[in-house]
Parts: C-alpha cells; sequence; structure tokens
C-alpha cells in the first residue's frame, strides 16, 4: 500500500514509472493531437463536376423534319421492293387455302393431346388425397391391433414413476440433507 | 440573412431539381471538410483529392435519401466518415498487410515538448497503426474526430454496448502493446 502511494507520488512528479492511467492519458493525448484541419488546399469542385456530368444522361434532340422525311422515304422504298420481290414467288390461292386448313389441322391435334396430358397432370394431386384418406381410414384398426401393448407400456411407466417418487422422497424424509457451509 | 444550414438545404432542394450548379456550391462549401476527415484517416496527399471527389459523388447520388431534419454537413461528414474508413480497409487489403497507411499526419510538436514526448507520439501513433481495425475505428471517432459514443454508433452502425466495449478493450490493447515494447516510456505495471 505504502510502496503503491510512493510509486504514485513519484509518478505524479514525473520521477518514477509512469502508471497505467498515465499511459492511457498519453495515449488520448496523442490521439486528441491528431484532430484538426488538413494543413493544405485542395479544390476538387472542377473534378466532381465532370464526375457528375457523365453521371447525367445525356438529353436527347429532337429529330429535325427532313431527317424524319428521309427516314420514311427509304422505309417506304424499301417496304415496296420487298413487297414486290415477294409478289412473284406467291403460292397460288388454292395452295394456300389448302396449306392454312392444314395447319389448323395439325395445331388442333397438337392441341387435344397437350390438354390431355395437362389433365392428367391435374388429376395427381387428387389421386394423392384420395391414398392419404385411404391411409388414414386403416391408422385406427391399426392402433386397436397395439391397444393392449399401449395399455401396458402405460401402467408400467406409471409404476417405474410412482415407485421412484416414493423411493427419493423416503430417503430425503429418512435422512435429511446437511446444510451447505459456504467456504471462504 | 440566411443561416448556412438553411442555404444548404435550399441548394439540395436545387440540386433534387436538376441546377447542378448548386451541387457545386455545395463542393466549394464542404470540401474542405472532407479532406479533412480523409487527411485524419492517414489518407495520402497524392490520393486525397480521388477520395475526396468519390465522396462528393457518392454525396451526388444518394442525395435523395438526405433528410432535411438533418445537416447537410452531418450528412456529409458522416458519410465522408464511412467512405474513409472503407477506403483504409481496402488499401490494406490490396497492400496485404494489417497496417494503417504510414502516412497518419504528423501533429507539429507544441513548445515546450521534449524529445521523450516526440518519440512517445510517434510510438503510440505506430501502436494505434497496428490495432485491429475495429478497435481503431472507434479510438479514431472518438478520440480524433470528437464523436459522442452515440454519434459513433450511428456511423459504424453498432449499438452503443459494442462501441463503450471496443473503446475501452482498444485503448487497453494499445496500453498493453506500448508497456510491454517499450516499457521505458509506458511503464511497466499497472
Amino acid at each position: 500500500m505504502i510502496g503503491r502511494r510512493f510509486r504514485r507520488a513519484l509518478d505524479e512528479r514525473g520521477l518514477g514509472q509512469p502508471s497505467a492511467e498515465q499511459a492511457d492519458r498519453w495515449i488520448i493525448d496523442e490521439l486528441t493531437s491528431l484532430r484538426g484541419q488538413i494543413p493544405y488546399e485542395i479544390d476538387v469542385r472542377r473534378r466532381v463536376m465532370i464526375e457528375i456530368e457523365r453521371l447525367v444522361p445525356q438529353d436527347r434532340h429532337e429529330v429535325p423534319a427532313w431527317q424524319l422525311g428521309w427516314a420514311t422515304a427509304i422505309v417506304g422504298v424499301g417496304a415496296i421492293v420487298l413487297l414486290a420481290l415477294l409478289w412473284g414467288s406467291w403460292p397460288e390461292w388454292r395452295t394456300g387455302v389448302e396449306n392454312g386448313f392444314a395447319l389448323m389441322r395439325g395445331l388442333a391435334e397438337v392441341s387435344v393431346t397437350l390438354a390431355g396430358l395437362l389433365l392428367s397432370l391435374l388429376s395427381l394431386p387428387f389421386k394423392m388425397l384420395a391414398g392419404l384418406r385411404d391411409l388414414l381410414i386403416e391408422v385406427p384398426s391399426m392402433a386397436s391391433r397395439v391397444k393392449p401393448f399401449a395399455v401396458v407400456g402405460v401402467a408400467l411407466c406409471y409404476l417405474i414413476m410412482t415407485g421412484t417418487i416414493v423411493g427419493v422422497v423416503g430417503r430425503d424424509l429418512r435422512y435429511p440433507a446437511t446444510t451447505p457451509t459456504r467456504e471462504d | 440573412m440566411e443561416d448556412r444550414a438553411t442555404q444548404d438545404h435550399g441548394l439540395v432542394d436545387s440540386t433534387l431539381r436538376g441546377d447542378r450548379q448548386a451541387f457545386g456550391e455545395l463542393v466549394e462549401r464542404y470540401q474542405r471538410l472532407v479532406a479533412s476527415v480523409a487527411w485524419r484517416y492517414g489518407i495520402g496527399q497524392m490520393e486525397i483529392e480521388d477520395v475526396v471527389s468519390e465522396v462528393f459523388v457518392k454525396a451526388y447520388r444518394n442525395l435523395h435519401r438526405f433528410r432535411p431534419e438533418h445537416a447537410f454537413s452531418t450528412w456529409l461528414y458522416r458519410l465522408a466518415i464511412n467512405h474513409a474508413i472503407d477506403h483504409t480497409r481496402r488499401q490494406r487489403k490490396e497492400q496485404g498487410r494489417t497496417e494503417m497507411p504510414q502516412s497518419l499526419p504528423d501533429p507539429a510538436p507544441t513548445a515546450g515538448e521534449g524529445v521523450e514526448s516526440g518519440e512517445r507520439a510517434t510510438l503510440v501513433r505506430s501502436a494505434l497503426a497496428k490495432l485491429k481495425a475495429h478497435y481503431r475505428d472507434v479510438l479514431f471517432l472518438v478520440y480524433v474526430e470528437g464523436l459522442k459514443i452515440e454519434e459513433v454508433a450511428g456511423v459504424l452502425g453498432l449499438p452503443q454496448g459494442t462501441v463503450k466495449t471496443r473503446l475501452m478493450r482498444g485503448r487497453e490493447a494499445m496500453r498493453r502493446a506500448l508497456v510491454s515494447r517499450h516499457p521505458e516510456y509506458f511503464g511497466g505495471q499497472r
């Protein structure tokens, strides 16, 4: 005790080994001395503005009327040329109609097949539910077969638990536990 | 005459309405504040302009999240601190070492400080640089940035209790490291 006081007295006068508190104070003083403003000037305004300009999407300019006119004319001419080329190789009217009907028939057949598949898929959950219901109906009859064993099991549990309780309570009444003492 | 916070809110509103020059005005006003945070975190002069620009671009992108109940400077300051922390961590990871950049700001010694004090200062800064990141961040924010515990908790997204524990353990870890390595300066006993 005297030694500690003596050491503190020495510490306070800066004569002895510094204490933990002194070390803490030095650490904190040093950290707080890092406070302050940047010692040189910087200017990032221009740079930030350039970066921001890049972020913002460029405005859309209106398309001038003459450009629009030219584009329409080119597209129109292209469409006429394309139609003329197609007209030359156009199938006969009758063949076209027959092909159209054949296509519709084929599509109908495919639809029927797909519908059958879809129906069988949709019925699957109902089949599963029916199976589950049958299983649930079976459970009580299965349980009734094991009923005698269950009754014997419950009776045994009851006997074991009662026996244990009686044994423990009886022992405690016969040999009361000693009060624990606190060891210093 | 309007106070600074009201003017800031006006500039934020203008920016959100598409006036980019208004944001330029905010950059002009607060670039020194952001740069000082980066500088205190030991970010070197070569990188500091990059970091400050990144903070302002981030602020611009997230300006719609700024709530006018708070001062713009506080919001920006927190953004700057988080960015500085991320930057120093990323830099450390890239350099594959566990130290902070060696360019930790060197405070000018005050009149009357002796050689021993100067050496002690160097040792403390070196120990801080070697401290685990989660302790160092808390020590930095509390002692260097001068934030309150609840503010630090807000910046780092931690419960106040955790901040207090880290502050205590960080200080203890620093003291232990300094005492064991340099008992001649920091004493040998508790």
